[in-house]
């Protein structure tokens, strides 16, 4: 049986790296941690994306507010890496483009 | 004889202190808990004024919440106080901080002297336990002046420490109560929006030339963010959209009302699929200062020549369907994709134009459809879909891929909107 990934965050040297599986019923703490880290960091903010098993809508809307707020500052986002299953949503949706991807 | 007397008082309390365990264990809210805690705190200790201070765990200080004094005026002085007490300030602040209880006798220099003379009332004795449960701290109960003696005793604070572990557990109680009940008037609430997003629903219209429609769509919680409508114009051709707002819940439905109704009125003036898009666009950049966005797919279908017309913002792509002797060909119409509406302004959408065969149907789905996830916590997946579509006996197709998804999703609760719109011509 496949259990649900647990979602994941640690500080890299250049990325803030999340992991795990980012779906509705955890974005809110998803969003909570990342407008933390946005505001303690400066200039571009990079996130990587390669351990996140599976994103939803809902975890795509908080990339793109996180964006969003970077943006009224002045900063943007970047996204250094993306799974496999990141990539087609971002690919299916088009809001690659927005991270720099 | 003093003894006896005192044994007996101590009895009369005990039994007093049942009953009070007894009558907390009626009440219902915390408004209606508070004052008979008041009185009972009184009662079991025979003060002649009490009051109850709440911890506001938010800004770590206690809240004064109720006092009652049988001297006349006083209690209305203090009721009308909107004060908060700092952790570790006075003697509420103090038996907070330490969760220790305090007994003051005539002379103890702890009792302040500057708020008896702002009430006029004289403070001989005070006792001060803290309201515990399972050692969270959520509030003081502190009481003074013993009505037929000096000063309160040892006895008298046992008493009182009790009393307040029964008004922990009251507290509590109220508190679980009352989230129940709102838990419960929120789900009245969302029984009746999603009542009325129901209504939202189109009615499908009867086509002409051996054209039909199907559509189905089903919320994960109450009210969704998936929607569909189906528009019929006046020169005979027809608007449909499937279309999917981040998230769940009352905030996307919100949104999906606002798409559902501009959405109609762009429909009647504007003839361009890709037009239409742009113009909502603006308007969600433009209205919507959150995160939310919208991913939709728009087919203007002629029913006179049969020819699509197809735009894209971020949605699924559409799925062509034909009819073979053995089952069903499928295939994804591989039309230009748009950025989802309501996150960039002053964007372009391209239109596709596709002709719709006899024997052939095209079906719109959102992502709760392949991302519906079993049991087993697996993703039905795009391959399942149209494993499950080419084996399907024929047109309608809809109610097939749904039948699918909800065996797949047997005994688990669904975890995303999901819809499905399809037309299709006889062969």
């Amino acid at each position: 049986m496949m259990a649900k990934d647990i979602w994941t965050a640690r500080n890299a040297d250049d990325a803030l790296i999340l992991g795990g599986e980012i779906d509705y019923s955890v974005t809110p703490d998803v969003r909570e941690l990342l407008l933390k880290a946005v505001r303690e960091s400066n200039g571009t903010f990079r996130l990587s994306l390669g351990d996140v098993h599976y994103l939803d809508s809902s975890g795509l809307a908080v990339l793109i507010e996180t964006r969003r707020i970077l943006m009224m500052d002045g900063r943007e986002l970047k996204v250094t890496d993306a799974s496999p299953q990141v990539r087609k949503l971002f690919s299916l949706t088009q809001v690659g483009i927005l991270f720099g991807m | 004889m003093e003894r006896k007397e005192k044994s007996t008082r101590q009895e009369s309390r005990l039994r007093m202190l049942i009953q009070a365990n007894q009558m907390l264990a009626q009440m219902e809210s915390l408004p209606e808990l508070l004052p008979r805690l008041l009185k009972l705190a009184q009662d079991v200790t025979e003060s002649i004024a009490c009051s109850i201070l709440l911890y506001d765990g938010v800004q770590d200080v206690l809240r004064f919440a109720l006092a009652r004094n049988d001297t006349p005026g006083v209690a209305q002085q203090l009721l009308e106080g909107d004060f908060t007490v700092q952790m570790g300030e006075g003697i509420a602040g103090s038996v907070a901080q330490t969760r220790t209880s305090i007994l003051c006798g005539p002379c103890d220099s702890r009792i302040n002297r500057d708020t008896d003379a702002a009430t006029g009332f004289v403070t001989r004795s005070l006792l001060c336990v803290p309201i515990l449960y399972k050692n969270e701290l959520l509030g003081v109960a502190q009481v003074l002046n013993p009505r037929y003696t000096e000063s309160f005793d040892r006895d008298d604070l046992e008493i009182l420490e009790s009393f307040a572990h029964l008004a922990g557990v009251a507290m509590v109680r109220s508190k679980l109560l009352d989230a129940l009940l709102e838990q419960e008037r929120m789900n009245v609430q969302l029984q009746a929006a999603a009542k009325i997003q129901q209504a939202f629903l189109p009615k499908l219209p009867e086509l002409d030339g051996g054209c039909h429609i199907w559509a189905q769509t089903r919320a994960a919680i109450h009210v969704g963010g998936d929607m569909y409508d189906c528009i019929m114009l006046p020169d005979g051709r027809m608007v449909t959209y499937i279309a999917d707002v981040a998230g769940k819940g009352l905030g996307a439905a919100l949104v999906g009302t606002a798409v559902w109704s501009r959405m109609r009125s762009l429909a009647m003036t504007e003839k361009s699929p890709s037009k239409i898009l742009k113009l909502l666009n603006e308007m969600l950049v433009n209205d919507m200062e959150n995160a939310l966005f919208v991913t939709v797919c728009i087919a203007v279908y002629d029913t006179g020549t049969h020819a699509l017309d197809l735009a894209n913002a971020g949605h699924l792509l559409p799925l062509r369907i034909a009819r073979t002797s053995g089952g069903a060909e499928v295939e994804e119409i591989a039309l230009p994709t748009g950025l989802p509406l309501g996150i960039e302004p002053d964007l372009a959408y391209t239109e596709y134009r596709v002709e719709l065969r006899s024997g052939e149907s095209l079906l719109l789905l959102s992502d709760g459809i392949t991302e519906a996830r079993s049991a087993t916590h697996e993703l039905f997946g795009e391959e399942r879909v149209t494993d499950l579509l080419r084996h399907a006996t024929g047109a309608p197709y809809g109610p097939k891929l749904m039948g699918g998804v909800d065996r797949w999703q047997a005994g688990v609760p669904s975890n995303d909107d999901k819809t499905i719109v399809e037309f299709w011509r006889e062969a």
